[in-house]
Order: structure tokens, then sequence, then C-alpha cells
């Protein structure tokens, strides 16, 4: 299994360089410069020229983008044009923030649908059930600004059981402003996770082996937990690998909503700042992340399911 | 708004006599305020951007410093200045003892080096400030002559202004890096000056913390050392409605930005202090008079009358209405009421559709034409601006239509002067009239905000103030100016509005200059 | 299937898709939602009480009452009626959104499925351009190369969501071309043109439109989550996003301008959600 690994990474790579090819030419087709963006209504022929030359900008396409392949080849991402320091060091700051916020969206999402998928399948197509399909259907309808929105003005303004945005000081601090971002995020999730659980325990229920092993005195109730935590964290796994991108997505909209500094809003940030050099380094870390993740899901899958050994 | 002007005058005053009038303000604490948009490049001389200048008088000290109206200059590093009669040297005495926030003093080299850096036409986009200094020397230890190429009214303000602010000569070349621009790359990144504050930790994008400077030179008027923070912690919360909420939950004490369309709302809640400060800011709409747009159609705003017939066609008060709630005011000039040299001149276009409607009939459109507005997308007092001018100008049958894009699409367009009319704002860096006249009527330097309108006059009257060591005739040379460029029309002229900062009730004595300038000097957080 | 973003992709579940089949009321709610929205995007100044653009200064955020169901606005303005017209945009996001996509994939699919090589292997890789890459923000960029706005939304969802329309009617067709009936159109000597249009795509449409019920919900949701960015509709358009994003600075002294705009995409999307999966279970019996 293990040894499927470099053969995938190779694969990332042609990707990758694509992802470069079309970043690198839908930027160029941006209306507007970075030294405009930079100058606005101060900007000088002079003052545009000088940082245009010093960002190597005035240079023929081609071979801005010469350098850029160059540079990408010793792990170098280039400069930003509004903060001034490389690249890697502006996303290094931030990375850290959304991958937090990713993965404790993913726990929390874990944590909310486990329980609720077993009550719902136990009560099948009574109240509960089709209750919590119901907010099941509305957690999936609900744009994650407006669930967002909601949470901050209830719980954090009027209420104060949470901070109002923000990041906080150290480590528990943060977990501390998390909270709220992070359960934006999970519910679009845990609504999925809780679905395809559900109907695997249904399914469970409904197997034949259940009944052998009810037969040999094992209770349901053993099988159901043995059985079930392991299937949830498969399906976990494989949800969280197939919505890795979307999840990021979403972070952009949960980072602008709660001011969490993280790299969506430096993306954002970037485009509207015309700042070539952190555009493209994001977008090829996302793209690198998402890429990573995907294999990373394939391993663990096949490594949670036996099954998928032969 | 009556009011709130007043308001607004009553917290200058109690600012101005804060030591005097009450008990002495307390000392240490942590200041949480909340920003809308982070640092970039704390550089005095290299930055670009108002997020980096409106920190930097924070961190930095200037020699000289601007006074509270903005209007005139007070004693900073140095303690006086004396211009020779000839206008071309100035000659300033320092103030002993200062110290940067590492305890090293401030040298004479620290003073010639920093200055002659901010003056090199190699370095960023402010030294055109410092074009008159031709060299600067030390005499003895408390003494910094400057040797100017020509006389410059305006020097002594420019020398409070923050590009010109005083650098540890030795710590920037101890900073990392080959080349001048690395070291003030990473130097940036750790400032030490000689300002109130000094930066403590950034998590960029994040927060920043600044921490008191132990040696700061300056006490207040009751002789108690300032500043009277311990920190200062500037949070970047880009949504204006989440900085309001954090405000009222207690979780800052106080932020900038506030809309207008909250101001009255923040004023009845007991727990706040609005403030409303004078400022610099100006909203105007800047339109392209080059006799034909780029795609080669003529351009009818190349026509006086008819640029003068739009302006006479918007009523203002509307607008202020519309957009500010009522807390701006009509402009009168092209430079705000705040700058040094304004010369009121009265309204600047009244409302009078019947005078509209004659100029346009003169200049040869009585039915009208259209024109194409560029926007800032999804900025709403953008859109409700131009949907009033819409309806203002439709009875004159301009048809106006709006197009909206976002900002740098936009600047890069005016800088190609590739647009017909835009909305703008302006908020000055110096307090001298000379930045603003420099960029709007001084066609050289970039075609008067890229609109091609010219005046040989108002040229000329620019440079000649620019060397005028005769103070009233440098007044009457603005007013002249101001007065053809109002009657030129080259752009639309809207309305003058505060800065809209609004404090927990038990946060004292934190301002925002004119020019834009968050002071936390003086600022303290009662118990 | 849903990757159009902002919400999340279901995996295929581990059981059939009969066991899940709700009940019909479930179907009808949806139809009757989904009517409802359509009835206010076509005639909304029939639903409308008030001009959804007249300011009333005399009536500035009223809270929710008899005269104004969900209040007004800062500017006087009926939100329930804002919300009404708003539908007509969001419907019309909805729409055109995902029906340009849907041809210009299903033609692209059904094409590369029938007839694989090269065209197959440049289709993998754009597949692993798009997948790998967040939706939104592909959107995001795009719209800013284009300018904001409407219609470079439209454009901008276009170039990007044909992608997952193709992907789906390709592998459709790839197992339908081994069925029997295409094998033996074949033998008969059929063109294949009559092959992909008499045979394959009628059998592949299903889950294209179960697909494309999922898409116009989601669609609503990146609408309106670009209006909240100010990349969408424009103001004083009204879209249920761009309210949101207006009534938000208000968010504590006049939350109905914020709440109700939110439940209508709320509620819009979960009224297509639940048609989508009638008409799923219905085509799913059908066939």
């Amino acid at each position: 299994m293990l040894a499927r690994i470099p053969g995938r990474l190779l694969q990332i790579i042609p990707t990758l360089i694509l992802i470069g090819v079309v970043v690198f030419v839908l930027l160029r087709l941006l209306p507007g410069d970075p030294a405009s963006a930079l100058l606005g209504n101060r900007a000088t022929p002079e003052s545009l020229a000088r940082i245009n030359a010093q960002m190597g900008f005035d240079k023929p396409i081609w071979v801005q983008f010469l350098l850029f392949l160059g540079r990408l080849a010793h792990g170098d991402l280039g400069v930003s044009v509004t903060e001034r320091i490389p690249v890697t060091r502006v996303i290094l700051q931030r990375l850290p923030v959304t991958l937090c916020l990713v993965g404790f969206a993913a726990v929390i999402a874990l944590v909310l649908a486990l329980p609720l998928a077993f009550v719902a399948a136990l009560r099948q197509n009574r109240l509960p059930d089709l209750a919590l399909r119901g907010l099941f259907q509305i957690g999936l309808s609900s744009p994650v600004f407006y669930i967002g929105l909601l949470l901050l003005g209830f719980l954090g303004a009027r209420l104060h059981w949470f901070p109002v945005g923000g990041l906080g000081q150290g480590f528990w601090g943060a977990v501390y402003h998390l909270i709220l971002p992070a359960f934006t995020l999970a519910l679009s999730l845990a609504a999925v996770l809780m679905r395809n659980l559900r109907s695997a325990i249904i399914g469970v229920l409904r197997a034949d082996y259940v009944d052998f092993a009810r037969a040999k005195g094992i209770t349901p109730w053993r099988v159901l937990t043995g059985h079930v935590l392991r299937n949830s964290l498969i399906t976990t796994v494989a949800l969280f690998g197939l919505n890795i991108g979307v999840l990021l997505g979403n972070s952009v909209i949960t980072e602008n909503v709660f001011a969490v500094p993280g790299i969506g809003g430096l993306l954002v940030d970037a485009i509207f700042g015309r700042d070539y050099p952190v555009v493209q380094g994001v977008t090829l870390v996302l793209a690198v992340l998402v890429s990573l993740v995907f294999l990373a899901t394939d391993l663990m899958e096949s490594w949670l399911d036996p099954r998928l050994h032969a | 708004m009556k009011s709130m002007l007043l308001r607004t005058a009553l917290t200058l005053g109690a600012l101005l006599t804060t030591s005097a009038a009450y008990a002495a303000p307390v000392t240490g604490g942590t200041l949480n305020f909340a920003r809308n948009a982070d640092s970039q490049l704390l550089d005095p001389v290299l930055n670009n951007a108002n997020v980096d200048i409106w920190i930097l008088t924070n961190l930095y000290s200037t020699l000289l410093l601007p006074s509270a109206d903005g209007k005139s200059v007070i004693p900073g590093l140095a303690t006086s200045w004396t211009p020779s009669a000839d206008g071309k040297t100035l000659t300033l005495k320092l103030r002993p003892g200062v110290k940067f926030a590492d305890g090293s003093p401030v040298t004479t080299d620290d003073i010639i080096w920093s200055l002659t850096r901010a003056v090199d036409p190699k370095n960023g986009i402010w030294n055109f400030l410092l074009a008159s200094v031709a060299s600067v020397k030390a005499e003895g230890d408390d003494t910094i002559v400057l040797s100017l190429k020509n006389p410059d009214p305006s020097l002594p303000a420019a020398l409070a202004t923050f590009n010109s602010a005083i650098m540890p000569h030795k710590l920037f070349e101890a900073a990392k890096g080959g080349t001048d621009a690395e070291k003030a790359q990473n130097f940036a990144e750790h400032p030490i000056g000689s300002g109130p504050f000094v930066l403590a930790s950034w998590q960029r994008g994040s927060h920043m913390v600044l921490k008191r400077n132990p040696y700061y030179w300056k006490k207040d008027e009751a002789g108690q050392q300032l500043p009277y923070l311990d920190e200062v912690n500037l949070t970047v919360v880009p949504d204006d409605a989440t900085r309001i909420l954090q405000l009222k939950a207690g979780q800052i004490d106080a932020t900038e930005f506030v809309p207008y369309e909250r101001a009255h709302e923040l004023q009845g809640d007991t727990n706040l202090t609005m403030d409303l400060f004078p400022s610099t800011q100006i909203t105007y709409l800047q339109l392209n008079a080059d006799p034909k747009l780029n795609d080669g159609t003529p351009n009818p705003l190349s026509n006086e009358k008819v640029r003068q017939a739009l302006n006479y066609a918007i009523s203002k008060k509307a607008v202020i209405q519309v957009v500010t709630h009522g807390l701006g005011t009509p402009m009168h000039s092209f430079m705000p009421s705040t700058t040094p040299l304004y010369a009121d001149l009265g309204p600047a276009y009244s409302f009078d559709m019947k005078k509209a409607k004659a100029l346009l009939t003169e200049a040869g459109f009585p039915n009208g034409f259209s024109l194409t507005a560029f926007a800032q997308a999804g900025k709403a007092n953008d859109s409700s601006t131009l949907a009033t001018l819409q309806q203002m100008w439709g009875q004159l049958g301009v048809k106006l239509s709006i197009q909206q894009m976002d900002l740098p699409t936009m600047d890069a367009r005016q800088h190609k002067s590739d647009y017909q009319i835009r909305t703008a704002y302006w908020t000055n860096d110096i307090a001298d009239p000379n930045e603003i006249t420099s960029y709007f009527a001084y066609f050289p330097n970039i075609r008067n905000q890229f609109s091609g309108w010219q005046d040989a006059r108002t040229d000329k009257l620019f440079l000649q103030s620019q060397v005028e060591l005769d103070p009233a005739k440098r007044v009457a040379e603005y007013k002249e100016l101001q007065q053809i460029y109002v009657a030129g029309a080259p752009m639309f002229f809207l309305y003058e509005s505060p800065f809209a900062a609004a404090t927990r009730k038990n946060v004292i004595g934190f301002r925002q200059s004119p020019l834009g300038n968050d002071m936390f000097e003086a600022a303290y957080i009662e118990k | 299937m849903s990757s159009t973003v902002p919400t999340l992709s279901v995996a295929p579940a581990t059981e059939p898709r009969r066991v899940w089949k709700r009940p019909p009321s479930a179907f009808i709610l949806g139809a009757i939602i989904t009517a409802g929205f359509l009835l206010a995007a076509i005639a909304p100044g029939l639903l409308a009480p008030y001009d959804p653009l007249a300011f009333d200064y005399d009536n500035l955020q009223v809270g929710p009452g008899a005269a104004h169901w969900f209040g007004t606005d800062n500017f006087g303005r009926d939100v329930l009626s804002r919300i009404i017209w708003a539908s007509r945009i969001d419907i019309q996001i909805a729409l055109f959104c995902t029906i340009p996509p849907l041809l210009i994939g299903t033609a692209v699919g059904s094409l590369v499925g029938y007839y694989g090589g090269i065209a197959d292997t440049i289709f993998g890789r754009i597949v692993d351009l798009v997948i790998t890459f967040p939706f939104i923000v592909l959107v995001i960029a795009i719209v800013a190369v284009l300018g904001p706005g409407l219609v470079n939304v439209y454009i901008a969802v276009t170039s990007v969501g044909w992608v997952f329309y193709a992907r789906l009617v390709r592998s459709q067709v790839m197992v339908l071309r081994q069925a029997d009936f295409a094998a033996a159109g074949q033998v008969m000597g059929y063109s294949a043109a009559r092959i992909i249009f008499r045979h394959l795509l009628p059998n592949a449409m299903t889950a294209v439109i179960v697909y494309w019920m999922t898409d116009m919900a989601l669609d609503i949701l990146l609408g309106s989550s670009l209006g909240y960015l100010g990349l969408g509709a424009q103001p004083p358009t009204a879209e249920w996003g761009v309210l949101v994003s207006d009534g938000k600075n208000f968010m504590d002294t006049a939350w109905w301008m914020t709440v109700f705009p939110g439940a209508a995409i709320v509620v819009c999307g979960t009224g297509l959600s639940l048609l989508g999966d009638g008409v799923a279970d219905l085509l799913a019996v059908r066939r």
C-alpha cells in the first residue's frame, strides 16, 4: 500500500503545473495591475514604472513565467507586492489558522453526526428521525455566511457566550474563538455525514450477520458499536477527503464573517490587491493541500477498510 | 446633526484640557483597538498606504509635529526652527536627551541619515514632500541645518509628516540583508523609533501589539509621563458590523471607520462614546475632461459649461443625507476645509436646476447626453450616490449609467485616462495644501487626477506658492488657485465627512488627527 | 453529487436508495415551496404588498408587525416586498448558472464518453484541475477578471460548472455504451449521432436531471454568497445575499433585515432539494 505513495505523488505534479499556468494566465488577464492597486490616486507615471520594475512586472510575460517556474523549483514563491516579505512567510503565518479551522470543523461534524445518526437509525421513520432529517435538509440548504451571522449575532453579541469573531491570544484563546466558525463550517459536513451514517447503521441492523451474532449471544448493541464505529470512521475520512475543496472554499466565507485571519481572507485580499505572487502561492498551496488530502484519504480508507486490500 | 457636531467640539476641547480639568489620567492597562485592515510595511519612507501611515506616528517621532487642529506645526524632537532671511536654510535646535525605544540616544547622525534617506528620489513615493532639501548637516550635537535648493514655505509641515520620521541609523544598518531594500524590509518588521510606543509583536492579518516606549520624550501638561497605556492591541476586523458588535460586547475598547448610518444609534448607547473627528477626508467624483474618450467618442465633459451645469444639478444636501446620514458637509473647494490656507469661497455650485438647464442649453446640449460612471463594486455608498445623481441629472436629459468594478480596475483605468466619471476619496497626508494641489490642480504632475484639465495660471500660481516666503502672499495665491479650480470644475464636488470612531465610555483621550493618524499617546482607560 | 459548492458532496450511501425513500409529503412540500418562489419570481408585483424601492422616512427600521410582516429596513423599505422581488433575481441565478453548464457539459460528456481517446485524456486533466481547486475560489478569481455583476457570475460558473455535468454524462455514456442496445445499434450500422442522441443520452439524462435539481439549490447558495461578498448582484438590485449583507450592519438593532432574507435562501434551497430528491425517486422508479 505504501509503495503506491511515490507514484501518486508524481501524478500530482502535472496537475500542479497546469494550475500554475492557469492561475498565471488568469492573473495577467485581470484588469488593473499591482502598481496601480498599490498607489491609487497618488500614482505618478514614474512611481508606477518604478514599482513595476522593482517587482519585475515590466518584463515580457513569458520571461516572468519562466522566472516564476525557476524560483518555484527552489521552493521560492516570490515576494508579496503589498507586504513585501516572501510569500512563503505570508502563507505560513495564515495557513495554520485555516488548517485548525477545517480540522476543528471535521471533529465537530463527527461529534455531532455520530450520536444523531444512531438516534435517527434506531427510530427510523418516527418523529426523531423525521425531525433530524428535516434539520439535515435545512443544514444543507443554509449558506455559510447566514449561519455564521446568526451564530455571531445571537450566541456572540446578544448572549455573550462566545467572542464576536477574531482569533484571541494563545492556543486556548484560539480554540475558544474558533468554536463558532468551526461549528458554522461543520454543519453541512455533519449533515452529509449523518445521512450516510444513518444509512450505514440501518444497513448493519438488517444484515444477516447481526442475526448470526445475536444467535451466538452477542447483543446487537455490541455489533452496532463495533461495526458502526469503524464504519463511521471510514465514512468520515472518505467524506472529508471528498469535500476538502468545498470546506476550504467555505472557509473563505467563514473567515470573512468571523474575522478569522486565515488563508481564505488572504487570497481574496490578494486578488483584490492584485498581489500576483501571493495569489499564485496561495492557489498552489491549496492545490497541494487538496491533492495530499485526496491521497491521504485513499490510503486511510484502504487501511481502515480491509475489503479494499484485495 | 447639530448636537453631534457640538459633541465633537466638546470632545476636542476636553482633550486639550484633559489634565487640567480632570483627575490625573489612569496609567497602565491595555487598549484593544480594532482596525479594518492590517499594516503592510512599517517603514516611514517606503510605505504606500494609510494602513501604515496611520500607525507610524505611534512608533516614530518627527522633528516637528502637527498641531491638534492640523493647521500649524508645534515642536517635536526639535524645540525650535528658524528659517534664514533668504529662506534658503532652516536651522533646528534639538531637544536634549531624547532616546530611542531601545535606550540608545537620538544623535545628529540619525537625523542626518534619516532625512537624507527620505529626500532620496529613489526611495518611495513621498520624497517630493522634501524636494527642496539640498543637504542636511549638523552644527555641534544639538543643531541641524537644512540647506535648501529654493525657499520652501511647506518645509516645517513636511518635517512634521510621517516620512521624515527619525530612525536609528545604527540599528537599521545592523538589520539583516545585503542591500538597503532588504535591510529596510527586515527593520520594518521590528521597527525601533522614538515614538510613544514600540512594536512588540505582529501576527500579519491578525493583530499587532504596541508596548509603551519607556524612554518616550513627551510629558503631558501636568508633567506626567506619556503614554499612559502599557499596551495597545490592534486587531484586524475587516467587517464594519463585526467591529461594532465586538465593541458593544466589550471585546474591544475602541474602533475606527464606524459607518455613518450607525453613528446616531451608537451615540444613544450609554456604554459608548461616539467620536466624530474633524478630518481632511473628501468624497467626490473624478471626471475626465479630455476632448475624446479612449474609444474615440467625443466627451461632453470636455466642455466647461457642461461640467458646471452638472455640478449645479447635484443636490449635495440630498447626497449627504442619503450617504452620510447628515454627518457630511458640502465641499466648497477641491481641498478639505481643514487644510491650511483653505479659502472659504462659499458653496461650490449650490443646487440650481434652472442654471444647470440654461448652461447645458448654452453648451449645445439642450436634450442632454449619456454618461458612464464607475462605482466600486460592493460599496453601497458609491451606488447610492450615483443613483441619487441619476435622478437629478435625469431631469436634464442626461442619462447616467453605472458600471460596477473593483478598485484596482478602476484605478488602472483612471491611470490610463480610460474613464469618464469615477467615485473617489482623498485624505491629506501633510498639514499643507501643496500635496493635494500637486495631485489635483498642478497639471504636470499627474494631469490633475488624470482628468486632462489644465490651467496655465493655476500651474504658475502653484509653482510660485511653493517658494513663496510671504505667508500673506501664499494665502492669496492659494485663494486664486481655488477660485480658478472651482470655476473650471474638473470634478463633481460632493462632501467632506468626519472620521467616525467609537470607544467604550471609559476610554478617554483617543484621537484621530485630521490626517487620519490614530493617536494613542494620550489615551487611557478609566477605572 | 454536488460539487458545486458551497455545500457538500454526498457520498454514495452504502445501501440502496429505496430505504431512504422519504414520505411523499416531503416531495409535495418541496413542490409547493418551489412553485411559490417561481410565482414570486414571475409576478412579484402581484404578491409584494409595497414598492420594494420606495423610501419611507417615517417608518425606518420598524419591527415585524401587521403593516409590515417582515419589518422595514434602514430606508423604510418593506423587507417582505424586497425579498419577493429578490426571488426574481435568485431564481434567475438558479437557472442561468445551471442551464448553460448542463447543455455544454452534456454535449462534451457524451462526445468524450462515446469516442474516448485523446479527448478523454485531456478531459481527465481538466477534471483533475477543477476538483483540485476550491470551486468558489475559482469563481471568485474569474469574477475578478470579468468584473463583478450577475452576468459575469453566470459566465464564471458556466466556465467551471460544465465540467461536473460532463463528468456525469461521460460516466453514464461509458456504462451505457457497453449495454446491449448500443452494441446492437452499432451492429445495425446506426450513425454515432443517432446512437448518442436516440439511445445513450435519453438514458443518461435521468442522472443529469437529478443532479441539475441539486445544482440549482447550490447555485442559489453560491450566488447569494457572492452577493454577500459584493461580487454578485450589485445594489440597489435586491438579491437575498445582498439583502443579508445590507442587513448585517443592523444585526443587533434590526435583526429582521438579516434573518428574513437569509431564511428565504434556506427555504428556497430546501424546497428545491426536496423536489430534487422526489424527482430522483420518481425517475428511479420508472427506470
